[in-house]
Formats: C-alpha cells, structure tokens, sequence
C-alpha cells in the first residue's frame, strides 16, 4: 500500500473511531496498526499523519456547522496561546499519542 | 555439532521505556490534565470536546426532546434575538419548557449561581472558592435552602412549579449530547450537577445576598470612632437630607435643614463596637431607576413604564429574555433569571412592571453571652442558658475530597459569629424568605395595576420597589418586602443586647403602612434607590443606607417637565448624561475660583469647568476634570476621618453652605486654620495637576470621558478571553445611567420602556446575548446597541404563527 493510502486510511479509522468512542481511541487504533500491519516500516509517520488528518477532516466538518475559527480564536485566548495555538495543540496532540503508542506497540512486537 | 545457544536479541530497552512513558503522560493529562491544565482529552477532541460547541453555537434551525412530566407538546419558536416563545398547553409545561430552554443556553450560569447561594462553589472550582463558600454557609445561607426547600408543600403549587422547572433543567442535561457541554466545565474537567428546587431557592439566597447588604450603620459606626456619635449621626444621617420620596409628598425636592457639628473627639465606646463589626470593603453604588407616567402625561394617550435595574455587569448576562405562553392563561414577555421559575421583570397583555431596590436594613446583630470564648454551647438568654444549635460544615473539592470543616453555631435569631474575640448573632430576613413564588406566578394573571399590587403583597425579599401600570391608565408603585419592626425605640442601625428576647424583632410591617402611591394627581411616578417615605409620613424605622439622591431628582424634573412623553423620550432618559450632582457644587467652585484669582491652576480649572455642559457625554473633556477635582476635595474635607470613609454629597452640600465650619480646616497644616474657600481652590488646583499628570494637557484629546470611563464586564470565571471589558460608556457618578469613573463593572443589566396601548409595543436590551456559548454572536449580540442606549423592538406575538420562525425547539412528553 501506498504510503499515501496508509495515511488516509489511518485518518479515516481515527475519524471514525473518534466520532464513535473518543479521543483515547487514537493510541489504540496505533497500537493496533502496528501489529496488523507490521510491513509498514514507516508506521509511527503513517499513525501520526494519519491521526492528524483524521482530527483535521472532523474540524473540517465542525467548521462546517458553526463557528470553529471563532472557538479556536477564544480558546488559544483563554489558555494564553497564540491565535491558532488550540488548533496547533488540538493536531500535536493525536499525532503524539499516535506516535507514542506506534513506538510502543513496534518495540514490543519487535523481536 | 555442538550448537550454542545465543540469547536473542532484544529491541533496546530505552526506546520502549521511552515510548512507554511519553504515551502514559500523554494518557494521564488526556485523561486527568496537570498543574493547571484541564484533562485535554475531553478538551481537544474534536468531535465531543470544546470544538463540538462551534456546532452548537447557533440554534437549529429544528430541534425536539422530551421532557419528563409535560402534560402536552410545547413548541418553542425563537425569534431573531434568539428569544424563546414559549407555546404550552399548561402553566407547568411553559415552566418545564423555561428550565429546558435556560439550561440550553446558560447550563453553566444555572449551576454557579446555585453554588454561590449555597457555598458549594469548591466542588467546582476548588480551594480558590472556599472563602466565598465560608462566608456564605457563615451568613446561614446554606442552611436556610435547606430549612425555606423543605418547608415547601409537597403538594402546593409552589413546589410544584420548582419541580416542573427542575424536570425541564434536568431533561436538558440528561439528553445533552458530550459536544454541548459549556466551556466552562471543559476547563474545569468537571459536569453539571443536576437541578433541584433547592437550588432554585440557592439561587434566591444569593440575589437577597447581593440586594439586601447594607452598611451604612458600620460606616457611622466607624466615624464616630474617629469624631464622635454627633458628628457621625449628622454625616451619615438616618434620613436623606436632600429627597424627593417615591410615595408623592411635596412634589418637589425637599431639603432638610442639618448642621454637621464639628469633629468631636474619638469615641472609644464606638471604637470597640466597630472592632466586633468589621466594614466590608466599600461597595459601588448600585442604581436602578424606574418611572411611569399616566396617559395625561404620554403623547399617546396610553400609559408608559421604564425600568432600568443596575446591577454588577456580567458575561453571560444575569438576565434571560422569554416568552410564555398559554392560551386563555398566560401571556407574559420579560426577563427571568436563570435559575427562578418566573418573568422578574416584564410585561402581559395588560400590565407592565420593574423593580428597584429598596435599600431597606434588614440585617440586624446581637452581641450575645456565651458560655465559653472560644466553643461555646450555650448562649445566655433571659437569665438561662439556652443550647446553640451546632451545624457542622464540610466543604468538598472538585474530587469529592474535603478541603474545609466548620462548625456554625445559631441561636434563635441566626447565625453566630466571633468577631474581635465576642460572639454576634445575626438575623437577616433574607435567610426567612418564603412568600416570592406564590406571588410571581399569581402577578402573571393580573388584570389591572392594582391586581398586580395584591397579588405581589406575598413577596417579601429581597424588597423591590414595584412600579407598575396597566392598559386602563393606572400606574402605581409601592416599596414590597418584608421590613422588620423593632423593639425599644424601633432602630437597628446599631448592635443590639442578645441578653434578651425584649431586644428581639416584634413583628412586620403592615402593607398598607409600605410606602406607595397609586395613581398620583401629579400623573407620573419614579424610583430610583432613594428613601421611598418622606420621613414625616415614616411610620417605622426603615433603613438609613439611602444612596445619593441626584437620579431621583434628575427623574423627576424630567418628568415634571414634559407633559407629551413618548417610548422615544423615555429611552433617551434611560442613558441621560446630565449630572444634578455638578450643577449643585459647581456654582460653589466657580466662586471660590472667581474670589481667588492669583492662583493660576485653580483659574485653568475652573475656567475648564465653567465652559463644561455638565453631562458625561463620549466625547465630553471637562468631565474628568470635575471628578478629579471632586476627589481632591473629599480627600482634603474628610481628613478627620479613616481614608476609606467618605460621607455622601449632602453632607459635602451641608458643608458648603457653612463656610466657617471646623470641618474646613486641614488637619496636616497647623498653625493654619483654613476655611472653605481654602480647600475649594486647592482642590480645584490639585484636581488640574493630577489630570494633566494622569492624561496629558487638556487639548490633547486624552480627556475624553470615552478614553477614560471605560467598564468591565466580567466573564462569570473572570476570565479575560471571555470578558468584554473597557467597553466606552455615556454616564458617570450620579447620573441616570451611574457608573464609577475607571474599572467600574456596573451598569444597566436590563433596559425596558412599555407602552399600554390598545396593542401593547415594548422595547429592550442588555448587555450581552442569549448564549453562554462564547464561540456564537449570541454571546454578546447586544452588547453594542446597549453600549449606544438603543433599545430593541420586544416580539410579541399571541400565537406561533404571528411569529417568523428562526429556529424550533419541540419539546414531548418523556414516556
């Protein structure tokens, strides 16, 4: 599979996944990765890619239903953040928890 | 072949470890978040977290539920100001739909006004909460939710009504989808707690708490600590000395004759009393004004009504705007505020009404005998000792764990506090409040201003001068409360003997004794905070905490001086920005300038001031030149006593009129005896220097009152990102629309103008908007056309179909 393709259909299942359990989904969809596919070499990149694009095409989809831009703008300001300091920590951080549990899941598969 | 054995080769240990740690600090502030950080799961999700509320921000355009109890459907239609009409087949569904429909926009106002009434705040925001909690429990508040919830009938209407209301707050929370969850509890990584009638009472408490605190009694207390009980009666004097009654007397201003004797020596019996009661840090004057005139004096030949409650400004806004209706029943548009079951202020197809309030004391103390200093048991009471009831007190933190004990102690009479090493006992009428639901559900049906009258003589705290007027003409206003008789000689601006039941309050007031008026042959009536009774037609001790008289008799003159008033005019008063208080002194400076010429920088003042209009207009640049001035002069006047005390302007005006008075003179200048004029041109001299200092010379555009009088409006968390402050306001100390100078948070929290005519028309606005939710225009939608004094057209429509439909909300029975 295409580098690519592995992102997106990561990004998919963590979308999906998010929409339907929650956030702490993304370091087990990783994990999973990991071990369903251990051919992909470049796993931690493709998960955390992956769960960037998966949180970002559901921003996408909120934007479309109301006024995310604005909410970004007012949470960065509460928690003293440039403006688009919430969107910036709201994508770190599946990509983090994505890559920590790729780490993870490869250490301990590996022999 | 010998085969050896090798060990296999393991991934390296510290990557794993590595890996391993980094995902499990990213699990545990997910999940539980760190230091001041919120859990940032809950928070960055961007389904079910904070970005979920840009899906919520704006209503759908269809929605439904179901509510647990509803007698039938109830259709909610918002308007385009995003208000609820609310269409019900019953009383109790229009109530079930009002908590739905508040929980919906202000979930997170509802559940901390409740805990500031009920000194819960801690579980929510922690040991940051816990002194307003201590304080709260202290004053009894807790404990009387308790006893006025329980008191309720279990098969009245009242209690009915708050657990109709409860079932609507309710519904919402339990169907509430995860992305609706306010922001505020994101934050806090906590949830809502669910609603309860005793919160709706939590809710009352914490509104008696902010209405009906009063401390002039502690003020003259402290003053004759510092110059003796004469001087100190004459400074903060029992009655207002300049007034202008809200019950008709004289028809004009009234000034009663004083002479403020001068400084006498301390009084140290004064100066103990005032240990044991200590002065809460002064408040800002708060004022609320209303008026109504009768159809002779209306241009439209129907009566008018205006209501403008001032209160401490705040995001969202106290205030929620609605409309009830149930046919052949209920028809009434107003505002409620979140968490009680009713329209406070408003209108119905026949009757209009605000409030203001009345000021009254109605907080009085004892020093009681205790049968030990520091854990007494017993307190003395007529020659027996008399066991204290022991209330223990735990506060909780958001976790559930506890981060507070107390033990509260009461006596008969309330709460018991040590203060200064003695024990006070407390009784606040507040705490005995039962009578407002019964009596705003019943003023809903009202026909007539005097219908609405009766029906509200249950209300009885906090007391509210009520105006009202009808579509017959009627107009009328009566000061409505619970107000205390004494015994003894009738006062409780002083601490009482709790040695004794004789020294016990001995009844009520009777409601024919209220002051009130009903349709006057002057044609118009107007409150704004002043002493509602001229003091010859008082039967009883009222209060003595009466605020500055200037709006009153700003009011007043204007509407004894148009006989053609129109909706136009009277929102026009309601941000008027001509101040009564600079037209009485200022005659006073410019003679003391015009007498004293030599000094330079009391002539730039004052030829400043007497080119000034006297109105705190934007753009105005001599109006901080006056306040400076002012405060110069009340610094240098009232030396004799503590800085932070300050006697009002009648006495200043007494004073001033008294050239030669010992009051004049400088304390820090001996050798010098300096008389009024002395201090009025320093004054106007200082008032120079310190504005230049603070603001540049006075034609470099920097003096502009929009540059300098800036308000705050406080997010309810204070949090700055979700604040509107140093919002430029028209408006200044005594005038109509009062604020304080710089980093005042009060002002108008509803403006309301009301014309009774064949088809009633009403106007509105506050500051803010309909949503809590910060990341929707209806967070503060309104706050501009408030900023500008204008007034929004108020939809009233008689049916769901007069109404074109924004959004709708259908709510069914929960089976």
């Amino acid at each position: 599979m295409r580098r690519a393709a592995r992102v997106a259909l990561f990004g998919a299942l963590t979308a999906g996944g998010t929409v339907v359990t929650g956030w702490w989904i993304v370091p087990i969809l990783a994990g999973l990765w990991v071990r369903v596919l251990p051919s992909d070499r470049g796993a931690v990149g493709t998960t955390m890619l992956g769960a960037v694009a998966g949180w970002l095409l559901l921003l996408g989809i909120v934007a479309l239903q109301g006024p995310a831009a604005a909410l970004g703008a007012v949470c960065s300001a509460i928690l003293h953040l440039p403006r688009w300091g919430f969107l910036l920590v709201t994508l770190i951080f599946p990509a983090a928890l994505a890559g920590a549990a790729a780490v993870l899941a490869r250490r301990a598969a590996s022999p | 072949m010998l085969i050896v054995p090798t060990s296999r080769k393991r991934a390296p240990l510290a990557p794993r470890l590595a890996g391993g740690l980094a995902l499990a600090g990213l699990l545990w502030l997910g999940a539980r978040g760190g230091g001041p950080l919120p859990p940032l799961g809950p928070l960055l999700d961007p389904w079910r977290g904070a970005w979920g509320l840009a899906a919520t921000a704006n209503l759908p355009k269809h929605a439904q539920d179901s509510v647990r109890g509803l007698d039938g459907e109830v259709r909610v239609q918002y308007d385009d100001r995003a208000v609820p009409h609310i269409f019900a087949s019953t009383e109790l569904d229009a109530i079930r739909a009002l908590g739905y429909v508040t929980a919906r926009d202000r979930l997170f106002q509802l559940d901390l006004q409740a805990r500031a009434g009920g000194g819960t705040l801690t579980e929510l925001l922690g040991p940051a909460a816990l002194e307003s909690d201590r304080e709260v429990r202290r004053l009894g508040m807790a404990r009387a939710a308790e006893r006025l919830a329980r008191a309720l009938p279990d098969t009245g209407a009242e209690r009915a009504a708050l657990e109709a209301y409860s079932a609507g707050i309710n519904a919402y929370i339990d169907g509430m989808a995860d992305r609706e969850l306010p922001l505020e509890y994101r934050l806090l990584g906590q949830r809502p707690a669910p609603w309860g009638p005793i919160r709706t009472v939590e809710v009352l408490l914490r509104m008696g708490y902010t209405l009906t605190q009063n401390q002039v009694e502690l003020e003259r207390l402290a003053a004759a600590a510092a110059v003796g009980d004469a001087a100190a009666a004459a400074l903060f004097p029992r009655h207002a000395t300049l007034q202008e009654p809200i019950q008709p007397s004289a028809g004009e201003p009234r000034r009663l004759p004083v002479t403020i004797p001068p400084p006498g020596p301390p009084d140290p019996s004064a100066a103990a009393m005032a240990a044991l009661l200590p002065r809460p840090s002064s408040q800002p004057e708060l004022g609320s004004n209303n008026w109504a005139v009768a159809p002779a004096r209306s241009r439209s030949g129907a009566a008018l009504l205006a209501g403008d409650p001032h209160l401490d400004l705040t995001l969202p806004s106290i205030w929620y705007e609605a409309h009830l209706v149930v046919p052949n029943a209920l028809d009434e548009y107003g505002v409620t505020i979140p968490g009680l079951p009713a329209i406070v202020l408003g209108f119905t197809r026949d009757v209009a009404w605000s409030f203001t309030n009345v000021e009254a004391d109605l907080m009085d103390r004892w020093l009681e005998t205790v049968d030990d200093s520091v854990r007494p048991l017993r307190y003395r009471l007529d020659g027996t000792w008399v066991p204290l009831e022991l209330r223990p007190e735990v506060y909780l933190g958001p976790k559930g764990d506890t981060i507070g004990v107390d033990t509260l102690r009461f006596t008969h009479r309330g709460p018991l506090q040590r203060v200064g090493g003695r024990w006070v006992s407390l009784r606040w009428t507040a705490l005995e409040a039962a009578g407002q639901w019964q009596a705003f559900r019943a003023a809903a049906h009202a026909r007539t201003a005097q219908e609405w009258l009766n029906t509200m003589r249950a209300f009885d705290s906090p007391p509210q001068t009520m105006l009202v007027a009808d579509r017959a003409g009627t107009i009328a206003i009566r000061s409505t409360g619970r107000f205390p008789l004494r015994a003894g000689d009738g006062y409780g601006d002083r601490l009482l003997d709790g040695s004794t039941r004789a020294s016990d309050w001995t009844g009520n007031w009777r409601v024919d004794e209220y002051p009130q008026a009903t349709a006057p042959a002057q044609g118009y009536l107007a409150s704004a905070n002043q002493e509602p009774q001229d003091p010859r037609d008082q039967p009883h001790y009222l209060g003595s905490d009466w605020p500055a008289p200037w709006r009153a008799l700003r009011i007043n003159h204007l509407l004894r001086s148009d006989s053609a008033v129109t909706p136009e005019t009277m929102r026009r008063w309601q941000t008027d920005p001509a101040s009564p208080r600079a037209d009485a002194l200022m005659p006073y400076l410019l003679r003391a300038a015009a007498a004293h010429p030599a000094d330079t920088l009391a002539q730039r003042a004052a030829a400043l001031l007497a080119a000034w209009d006297r109105r705190y207009t934007l753009d105005n640049e001599a109006a901080v030149l006056f306040e400076a001035v002012v405060t110069a002069l009340s610094a240098r006047l009232w030396d004799e006593l503590p800085s932070d005390l300050s006697p009002g302007s009648p006495a200043l005006l007494a004073l001033l009129d008294d050239p030669h008075s010992a009051w004049w003179d400088i304390r820090s200048t001996k050798g010098r005896v300096e008389q009024r004029d002395d201090v009025l041109i320093a004054a106007l001299a200082e008032g120079y220097v310190a504005t230049v200092r603070d603001y540049g010379p006075p034609a470099s555009g920097a003096w502009q009152w929009s540059r300098v009088h800036r308000i705050d409006i406080w997010h309810l968390l204070h949090l700055p990102a979700l604040s509107r402050n140093g919002v430029a306001v028209s408006g200044g100390p005594s005038t109509l629309s009062p604020s304080s100078v710089t980093g005042g948070s009060h002002g108008a929290s509803w403006r309301m103008v009301v014309e009774l005519g064949p088809e009633v028309r009403a106007w509105g606005i506050y500051p803010g908007g309909q949503s809590g939710n910060p990341a929707g225009a209806r967070y503060d939608d309104r706050l501009s056309q408030w900023t500008h004094g204008e007034l929004a057209p108020l939809r009233f429509p008689r049916s769901a179909a007069e109404l074109p439909i924004r959004a709708e909300l259908v709510l069914r029975r929960r089976q």
